[in-house]
């Protein structure tokens, strides 16, 4: 993991500094409520619903226990004992309050985390893939282009007033876990032929109201081209973007009203201008950044290290085997494995964390996975390096502290924005919905049955949910003042990113859960062998589904 | 006198606003008029007279020779949510490079005087907005260490760090 020196600290204790000094004046009537707006924005404080709601990084989801114990701390002391880990793998508070905030941005700084830019029209926490560094489908680990690109952004002075937010994912595996397609700029870390790493670079993707797939701006930008690249994409869209309508800010509007080769040339317009000045990366830092992302002590183990162990408990729990099955993951280091602590069990808010649950994570981060973990942007958390031998007590571990229910992958691991429940923007409520789901799928043999299904569920169309890219998306809408839902169907994200298509009219909360049990059993009824459910759908199309739900009873 | 922070300092601003001159307009003090006029005026420079005002919204790429003809430029800010006053000065200074003196003027806030100082804005015209340049000044403080390139360091912290 990046280890701050006295630079990052320096700069840290600067910014912690300068908050404290714009929140003493706005508290004080010396800083207007519209001039403190963007300012505290760019520290990741909202205004909502009820209270203040603060988003502090995961700078591309890593997360060590010293720092999980930091925000069970602050869960506790500043806040209502919980926590919320966003779709952007970041972590949000949702009961801070606003005077208090300079104390918790001091806190955190202790530990080498902020909220710097977490929200705002600037460049926000870039994200990763959740098995960085240990998959086995990937090229190029992308953690240290990650962290070059965090502290360039980080208060660059160009681009804090954009038209609107902007961010960035990068991925170094074959399979795309990133969501690179659906963001600002998407980077794939590759290697060429000459075994040159570079990116392949992939811009105006994002959801909203308007989702768009990213397209391909440059097949292969060398490495030490990164950030003057970026640099010239960010003026180009500075200058040009949209700033008369919000809706139509974002730089996928931008990249489509151009057109790819219009824009295309524009960036490298400027690009010219930059592309061999001082900001061209050196290779030295690019091996300093490297070093930070080096493997831990593994042991030297045997492919099968562990396996007798796992498949003898496999074979008379069945408990164990569901989880063995849908909670752990191949890892490139013969005799481990990554595991994932599902924070989707029934009843409780996707995503949501107590403090005490931090503070086991860290403990078990400390015991099986070399102090560290990693936020999904699917709402869950890895636990990255674990020996196969140690499941069967960690399993037990996970099941004592309600990290165990085997649901990773399945239509209960959805993806749920917060919703009506806490945002101010959402048209209606989400997580009721969630959890009517949830509800309705328990029989844990038929979900297993039923594949890797994605459902996701947004409030209203900002689409945090990301319900464009579900196989199944469910979207809050308002109808005179009453909560309705629409479902997608059809969506997919990684390397074959689909946007969903409208079923048809919205349901009310009540009729969700029949309707998507008759959706799944459309699947169930019309499933090729081993076929997923967007294979089905891609397969059979929309109609079936629709006369299905739509069906008039005689 | 209104006030403006130059380089740093506190000094008197000798420079008035034209943000729209009528047609045939003669500049018989220091006036700050827009590029579009000065260029459709076909006005000869130098003037001691006359500097140029850059609206957010306008198109300089052509615009190089036209700035560095005179000595005061002004990035003038309608909104302090607009941003792309930032892009414009870094343009000015680091492709056309423009030695004379580039100010912020209008509704720009206080929390980016250092922002805009890095894009290469060297002095902060207060006349319309409630800012107090003595306090304002003391922002350009906020931060001592940065970590990409800026006008005022060109160098980013990762080549300064492997220097070090």
């Amino acid at each position: 993991m990046y280890i701050y020196d006295q630079h990052d600290s320096q700069i840290l204790n600067e910014r912690v500094k300068q908050f404290r000094g714009q929140t003493e004046r706005y508290l004080e009537g010396n800083l207007k409520a519209e001039e403190f707006l963007p300012l505290r924005l760019q520290n990741g404080l909202y205004i909502q619903r009820l209270a203040p709601m603060l988003r502090v990084n995961v700078p591309y989801g890593m997360i060590n226990s010293a720092q999980l114990r930091k925000l069970a701390h602050i869960a506790r002391h500043y806040d209502k004992g919980y926590c919320h880990i966003s779709t952007r793998q970041n972590v949000q508070f949702n009961w801070p309050n606003l005077a208090e905030v300079p104390d918790i941005l001091a806190e955190l700084s202790e530990v080498n985390m902020h909220a710097t830019q977490s929200s705002g029209n600037c460049i926000r926490n870039t994200t990763s893939d959740q098995f960085a560094g240990i998959a086995g489908d990937e090229t190029v680990d992308p953690r240290p282009y990650c962290e070059l690109i965090r502290q360039w952004s980080s208060f660059h002075p160009e681009f804090a007033f954009l038209p609107r937010k902007f961010k960035i994912a990068v991925t170094g595996a074959e399979s795309d876990r990133a969501a690179i397609q659906v963001h600002d700029i998407g980077l794939r870390v590759k290697q060429n032929a000459a075994g040159e790493t570079g990116f392949q670079v992939y811009v105006g993707g994002g959801l909203g109201r308007t989702p768009v797939v990213g397209q391909v701006i440059c097949e292969f930008l060398p490495e030490q081209d990164l950030l003057t690249y970026l640099e010239a994409i960010l003026r180009v869209y500075n200058l040009l973007g949209n700033r008369e309508n919000k809706y139509k800010a974002r730089i996928k509007i931008l990249v489509r009203a151009l057109g790819i080769d219009v824009f295309r040339e524009k960036v490298e317009q400027q690009w010219a201008q930059v592309k061999d000045g001082p900001s061209k990366v050196p290779g030295a830092e690019i091996e300093r950044l490297k070093s930070f992302f080096t493997a831990p002590a593994y042991e030297t183990l045997s492919a099968d290290a562990g396996v007798a162990e796992v498949t003898s408990l496999a074979a008379e729990n069945k408990a164990f085997a569901r989880w063995l099955e849908r909670n752990t993951h191949a890892h490139k280091i013969a005799g481990y494995v990554a595991v994932s602590l599902s924070l989707k069990p029934t009843g409780v808010a996707p995503g949501d964390i107590t403090d005490s649950q931090l503070e086991a994570i860290a403990d078990l981060a400390d015991a099986y996975s070399f102090g560290e973990v990693r936020t999904t942007h699917e709402q869950n958390i890895v636990l990255g390096d674990v020996k196969r031998s140690d499941l069967p007590e960690l399993w037990q571990k996970l099941k004592d502290n309600g990290f165990a229910t085997p649901n990773i992958g399945t239509l209960t691991d959805m993806i749920c924005c917060p919703g009506g429940d806490y945002c101010s923007l959402a048209n209606a409520k989400s997580i009721p919905i969630a959890e009517d789901i949830q509800r309705t799928f328990d029989d844990l043999d038929y979900l297993y049955d039923l594949g890797p299904i994605d459902l996701n569920i947004s409030g209203c169309m900002n689409a945090c949910g990301h319900h464009h890219v579900g196989n199944i998306g469910i979207l809050g809408v308002d109808k005179k003042g009453a909560e309705f839902y629409q479902i997608q169907l059809g969506g997919q994200v990684g390397n074959s990113t689909t946007l969903g298509k409208v079923l048809g009219p919205a349901f009310s909360q009540a009729e969700i859960p029949d309707v998507i049990q008759k959706l799944v059993g459309v699947y169930v009824n019309q499933r090729g062998e081993g076929e997923s459910f967007v294979e089905t759908y891609n397969r059979i199309g929309m109609e079936p589904f629709k006369e299905q739900v739509y069906a008039k009873a005689d | 006198m209104q006030k403006l922070i130059k380089d740093n300092a506190i000094t008197e601003n000798q420079w008035q606003l034209a943000l729209a001159p009528e047609e045939g307009f003669v500049a018989t003090e220091p006036t700050l008029l827009p590029i579009e006029f000065v260029k459709n005026a076909n006005l000869e420079l130098p003037n001691p007279n006359i500097g140029l005002l850059i609206q957010s919204g306008d198109d300089i790429s052509e615009a190089k020779e036209l700035i560095n003809s005179v000595d005061v430029v002004a990035l003038y800010f309608k909104n302090f949510m607009d941003g792309r006053s930032f892009s414009q000065a870094r343009i000015i200074r680091e492709q056309f490079g423009y030695g004379g003196e580039l100010r912020a003027s209008g509704f720009f806030i206080r929390d980016q005087l250092l922002y805009l100082k890095r894009c290469g804005v060297n002095a902060f015209d207060f006349s319309e907005n409630a800012l107090e340049p003595e306090q304002a000044k003391d922002s350009l403080d906020d931060f001592t260490n940065f970590y990409q390139a800026g006008v005022d360091q060109p160098q980013p912290l990762y080549r300064r760090r492997l220097e070090s």
